[in-house]
């Protein structure tokens, strides 16, 4: 099947789509007659759910202010867990038939068990991803996954067979290969997709089924080459960081109208999300368990613990592989793992002269004329 | 993108450049300033005008004020850069630059030594990293709260109904120690009200409030790394109080310049001669420079 429309038609449909993010899953689940599990960002084995015939939905964070969720959470936790938690408090996840926390974050930790308060007819699930590196790191996540897999069994009532999570991983792994070749495309073109259409596609990804994703981005493919953009000079400048939630729009937007060209980033609304493929080779689950490592060698993140990766040289050899002259960093306001460290990474890249920003999101609060301000003189800085 | 070069001035006659002039103007939240400059450096003239609901009004005298100091007309000038929160408002300007980098050109004009530029205007502060020929090497801005600037202080100088202009010099005779504990406006005025109503001097609560102020700035400095001579520019630098509360906070001695409100302004100038002169270079010596380049 292929979608008709130009590039921009495509983008447009695609950023209507992530406007109602949960909209998609709905009619899915009304028309399929299946489930739908909701999955709090990062390490969530989408492919073992999917290999259920349920659908996986990664939450969110919306741009409403936190109101009802306020009784609930605590104000100094990060955005995207409070905004969840306001969701569920106002009844916008009551579609889901189940949803999922794990242990690789205090705050998902904590949001997992308020979800399950406020969503009480929807199954509660807990994924144990054991982090470090160790010698028995990946037998012990294998069998995390094998825990989790009987959960989604006894919540679907049907065994999940090994031929359907290879089937699954393939298709997950044509969906990544499919945005790699995009950011391929945008490495020899930066100004062929914006970072706000980048973000886009890759939130999208992530609400709606991979198979109807893939096939939207097989036609994107075929038409972005003919994009017409406008191409103008500016500070080539690599963006990292937003670990789990999506950026606001508007940042991105005025890094780009500072005058600077986005030539690369690595945030979860972005390469993170993509950098690697599982193996098909393998058997599934220890697959999907080494994938945990493999991912965290090109992009590491920090509630990996994984002290064979070096996340400040990561990012020193990142700016050079995309010849960036400037690094903005967005962080989550109260992302603990990213805070923590921040000051090794800003050591590091002092010591390697590389100028970077450090933005500070916070869900409600953000002075954008000011923070308009900070980013423009950061792109002037010779 | 500005030569690295731009601070030297390229070979064209002196009489030329004198010829040559340019605006900078920064409009700022609270205040508009306008500086003149000629070819040769030279500021030739400047305004302040405090704002007016309509913020493009006060901009424009402040401009003519300065034209007419300096009997020139817009026309004269041959480059206009803007500055400031409203800097991409203004047609007529040729370029926008963001108040950050035009301190601290502007500060290396007034004070080349200057390494670290503290400027605090009408609701943001600043501390800017600054290398020997002007350029930002790194900076801090209060990014969640404009607790601590230019309208907190008139907020107080109203709650305890003491002229702006005074309440430097009036802090200066403290005698007791107290403390303000919130630096968010509203607490802050409730907190200097509970101190008036508990018998407290008025130079006693203000030099607590500057004292308040000079803590959050120098948490700011923190973030940048203080690096010496200090110069301190905004409207604020004319509070003495402030200036003294800071320079025992951060251990250094500041350096305030005569005008430090046009401190912004004359950075845009200086920014606009450069790109006057570069394209003098290109052989349109004296004409208005082409385009508008406004972000």
């Amino acid at each position: 099947m292929k979608i008709k429309g130009s590039a921009d038609e495509i983008l447009n449909n695609l950023a209507e789509i992530t406007d109602q993010p949960y909209e998609k899953a709905k009619e899915w689940k009304k028309l399929s007659g299946s489930k739908v599990i909701g999955l709090f960002p990062m390490h969530f084995p989408e492919e073992l759910i999917h290999a259920a015939r349920i659908l996986p939905v990664l939450l969110q964070e919306s741009d409403e202010p936190v109101t009802a969720g306020h009784a609930y959470y605590y104000p100094f936790f990060c955005g995207l867990s409070r905004s969840v938690i306001d969701q569920a408090a106002k009844g916008y996840l009551d579609f889901l038939d189940g949803f999922m926390a794990g242990d690789y974050c205090i705050q998902v930790v904590g949001a997992g068990e308020v979800l399950g308060v406020l969503l009480r007819k929807a199954n509660s699930m807990f994924f144990r991803l054991p982090v470090g590196n160790q010698s028995w790191t990946l037998a012990d996540i294998t069998q995390g996954l094998k825990e989790i897999k009987r959960d989604i069994e006894t919540f679907s009532g049907e065994e999940i067979s090994d031929e359907a999570i290879r089937e699954s991983i393939r298709i997950y792994n044509m969906n990544r290969g499919l945005i790699r070749k995009l950011y391929e495309i945008k490495s020899l073109n930066p100004w062929i997709l914006n970072s706000r259409e980048i973000v886009t596609i890759i939130k999208s990804s992530m609400v709606i089924p991979k198979d109807e994703h893939n096939t939207i981005l097989t036609s994107l493919l075929q038409v972005l080459p003919n994009r017409k953009v406008s191409q103008k000079e500016g500070v080539r400048v690599f963006v990292s960081g937003s670990l789990c939630g999506a950026p606001k729009y508007d940042i991105l937007s005025m890094i780009e109208q500072s005058g600077a060209i986005v030539v690369g980033d690595d945030l979860f609304h972005g390469y993170r999300y993509v950098s690697t493929d599982i193996n098909e080779e393998m058997e599934p689950l220890e697959a999907i368990a080494a994938h945990y490592l493999e991912k965290n060698k090109d992009v590491p993140c920090p509630t990996r613990c994984d002290p064979t990766t070096d996340w400040p040289q990561y990012l020193i050899d990142s700016m050079r592989k995309h010849e960036a002259e400037k690094l903005v960093i967005l962080m989550a306001k109260y992302c603990e793992p990213h805070m923590f460290f921040y000051p090794d990474i800003k050591e590091a890249l002092e010591k390697a002269g590389i100028p970077h920003l450090l933005i500070e999101m916070e869900h409600e609060v953000v002075s954008l004329e000011a923070l308009r301000t900070r980013i423009e003189a950061f792109i002037e800085m010779k | 993108m500005i030569s690295k070069t731009a601070n030297s001035i390229p070979a064209i006659s002196k009489v030329e450049r004198a010829a040559l002039f340019t605006l900078g103007i920064d409009s700022g939240s609270l205040t508009a300033k306008a500086v003149i400059m000629d070819g040769n450096r030279r500021i030739v003239s400047h305004s302040v005008k405090q704002l007016e609901f309509v913020s493009e009004k006060a901009v424009k005298i402040a401009m003519d004020n300065a034209l007419a100091a300096a009997g020139l007309e817009l026309s004269d000038m041959a480059y206009i850069v803007s500055t400031g929160y409203g800097r991409r408002r203004f047609s007529f300007a040729n370029k926008a630059i963001t108040e950050i980098s035009c301190h601290a050109k502007g500060a290396n004009y007034v004070f080349p030594d200057a390494r670290t530029v503290i400027d605090i205007g009408g609701q943001d502060s600043k501390v800017i990293s600054v290398d020997p020929l002007g350029n930002v090497q790194n900076f801090a801005m209060n990014d969640t709260c404009a607790a601590g600037t230019g309208q907190f202080l008139e907020v107080m100088a109203r709650a305890l109904g003491v002229g702006l202009e005074k309440i430097g010099e009036l802090s200066l005779e403290s005698l007791t120690k107290l403390k303000i504990s919130s630096m968010c406006t509203v607490f802050a005025e409730s907190e200097v009200i509970s101190l008036v109503a508990q018998g407290h001097t008025k130079a006693d609560i203000l030099a607590a409030i500057h004292e308040a102020i000079a803590r959050r700035i120098t948490g700011l400095v923190g973030r940048v790394g203080l690096r010496q001579p200090v110069i301190m520019t905004g409207g604020v630098a004319k509070n003495i109080g402030v200036v003294r509360a800071l320079e025992k906070e951060l251990g250094v001695s500041i350096t305030v310049p005569g005008e430090p409100q046009i401190v912004g302004a004359l950075g845009a100038a200086l920014f606009a001669l450069d790109y006057a002169l570069a394209a003098s270079q290109n052989q349109n010596v004296g004409t208005k420079a082409p385009g508008t380049e406004n972000c």
